[in-house]
């Protein structure tokens, strides 16, 4: 059997290895890309189309939580949390076409995903608080907290990036399992089950990563995740 | 455990080059969108806010002009009704003077007409009585014996059958003004010699001078009230005709 | 000597898949539990109630899929099996 760890080489770009996950996100990215673009290039004021309608009750549910998490301006992190969840929703989905192995299977994605939302974390601290204040945070509620502060940073990056690998991954192996045990038709109910398990986990990887920003934004870092909304996807 | 860090470099790049593209192709016109949409809204509830306070102010300013268009209508009202008030009295109280007047000139005409008339009558009367008087006593005879010798005069002159009837009558007599003396009697008995015997002689001062002759079938009267009479009449046929 | 390692890497990853899963399943059930109480107790939140409770179940299930991961490391990328 394939090691679910493994990742298979597509080719070689002079120095640069590109494997089947590399390229299945640049297709993926394309695709997002233009569907965007072609959903933007309709959007009218007075008579909003179905598409617009779907894109508009996206922004609007994302400022909502974001509001509801961290206080202030939510088009600051519209883009990024939007994207997150766009991304990991649509990579997830995409092993619904066949012989499309999710990217999110692999580990590579989902730590460039945690460390992006790190980055994000440290940028977004820094900005609102200064180098000063951000460092200051990790002394919370005393000196003493300071290596505990920041095995959890490392911790909560690993479990997020952990989280999602091991739910993608593992219903990808076991589709597998059960494919090459019992043959067609049969994995069908665990697809489902599948699918259900990546749109949950694209939104709970959003909602961790808006509450771990919203947590080196605010300095409060023993923030829990919100309730979800009522309008949560 | 093979961690490829090449696929991990490219997909964090990946990553970040789906986050600018989606930024641009997706966030931003939606959010546009929605950001104009949310403009137009409330550009429209600002136009309707406006709208409503300008029909608001226009409604207190007609409220306000109907108010004074009612208050000046009512103080010209209750200035026409004062004048026209003042000018009823006025009216009311120059025709009660005129009226007033009127009746009073009335009154003064009526009465110096009727002192003129009471005037012309009494003229008239005098007049009257004067001609009848003038008349009258111009054609008196001097005494009794005078109206003796006219009574003998007027017997001669009646028709003999009322002649005969009036002297035939029982209880003939002659009627004095005053009683005659006795030089008078014979005179008129004299005078009526012809026709009577010494008639019996009454007094009756009504007939002021004359002498009448009476009987039960007649009478010829030959007085001065008689006469009197006759002229008065005679003067008020002559007048009425 | 590699031998007796694969043996106890496999023996090691169905312990971790089995004792990993029977936390999570503990869990997942109360959680259940819990949540079907509250919606008889309030129908008119049942859409949150569900909601969360569709979050929280991943959440757990993360503890049990990290079980399974470890399994699969002892499994495919075992450090000691070369």
């Amino acid at each position: 059997m394939e090691s679910p760890f493994a990742n298979p080489l597509a080719f070689m770009l002079g120095p640069v290895p590109i494997t089947t996950t590399v390229l299945t996100t640049w297709a993926l990215m394309a695709a997002m890309t233009l569907a965007a673009a072609w959903a933007a290039r309709r959007l009218t004021i007075d008579r909003p189309g179905r598409v617009q309608v779907v894109l508009e009750l996206l922004v609007e549910t994302l400022d909502s939580e974001i509001a509801g998490t961290v206080p202030g301006d939510p088009a600051r992190f519209r883009v990024l949390i939007g994207t997150l969840l766009l991304f990991v929703f649509v990579a997830n989905w995409s092993s619904l076409v066949p012989g499309v192995e999710p990217p999110t299977a692999h580990l590579e994605t989902d730590a460039a995903l945690a460390a992006v939302v790190f980055a994000a974390g440290v940028g977004w601290g820094i900005r609102t608080r200064g180098v000063r204040g951000w460092l200051t945070s990790f002394a919370r509620p005393s000196w003493v907290m300071i290596p505990l502060n920041l095995v959890e940073q490392v911790t909560r990056h690993v479990s997020l990036t952990i989280r999602l690998f091991g739910n993608v991954m593992s219903g990808v192996f076991v589709i597998g399992i059960v494919l090459s045990l019992a043959g067609l038709l049969v994995p069908i109910p665990l697809m489902a089950l599948d699918l259900l398990t990546g749109a949950v986990q694209a939104y709970i990887f959003a909602t961790l990563a808006l509450v771990f920003i919203g947590s080196a934004v605010t300095g409060d870092e023993g923030a829990t995740p919100p309730p979800p909304q009522q309008d949560a996807p | 455990m093979s961690f490829d860090w090449w696929t991990f470099g490219l997909q964090a790049a990946n990553v970040l080059i789906l986050l600018a593209l989606l930024r641009h192709f997706l966030f931003r016109p939606v959010a546009g969108i929605l950001e104009q949409r949310r403009q137009d809204t409330a550009a429209a509830l600002a136009a309707a806010a406006a709208a409503r306070q300008a029909a608001r102010d226009a409604e207190t300013r007609a409220t306000a002009e109907a108010d004074t268009l009612r208050t000046q209508r009512e103080t010209l009202l209750a200035q026409a009704r004062d004048e026209a008030e003042t000018l009823r009295q006025d009216r009311i109280a120059a025709a009660r003077a005129e009226a007033a007047r009127i009746i009073a000139d009335g009154r003064a005409a009526m009465d110096h007409e009727t002192r003129a008339r009471a005037d012309q009558r009494l003229h008239q009367t005098a007049d009257l009585a004067l001609a009848v008087a003038r008349r009258a006593l111009a054609a008196q005879p001097a005494g009794l014996p005078g109206y003796a010798t006219r009574l003998a005069d007027l017997l001669a002159a009646m028709p003999a059958p009322q002649r005969a009837a009036l002297l035939q009558g029982t209880g003939l007599h002659l009627v004095s003004a005053s009683p005659p003396d006795a030089a008078e009697r014979a005179a008129i008995h004299a005078a009526l010699a012809p026709y009577v015997d010494a008639p019996r002689i009454e007094t009756d001062p009504g007939l002021i001078a004359g002498l009448d002759l009476c009987s039960d079938t007649g009478i010829v009267r030959n007085a001065l009230d008689h006469d009197i009479d006759r002229i008065a009449r005679a003067l008020h046929d002559d007048q009425t005709r | 000597m590699t031998d007796l390692i694969q043996i106890a890497s496999i023996l090691g990853a169905a312990f971790a898949v089995s004792f990993g899963a029977l936390g999570p399943a503990l869990a997942e059930g109360r959680a259940v539990a819990t949540a079907l109480e509250a919606i008889a107790r309030q129908p008119e939140a049942a859409g949150s109630i569900s909601r969360t409770l569709f979050v929280g179940l991943a959440m757990i299930e993360t503890t049990a899929i990290y079980c399974l991961v470890i399994a699969l490391l002892l499994l495919f990328a075992n450090p000691f099996v070369q």
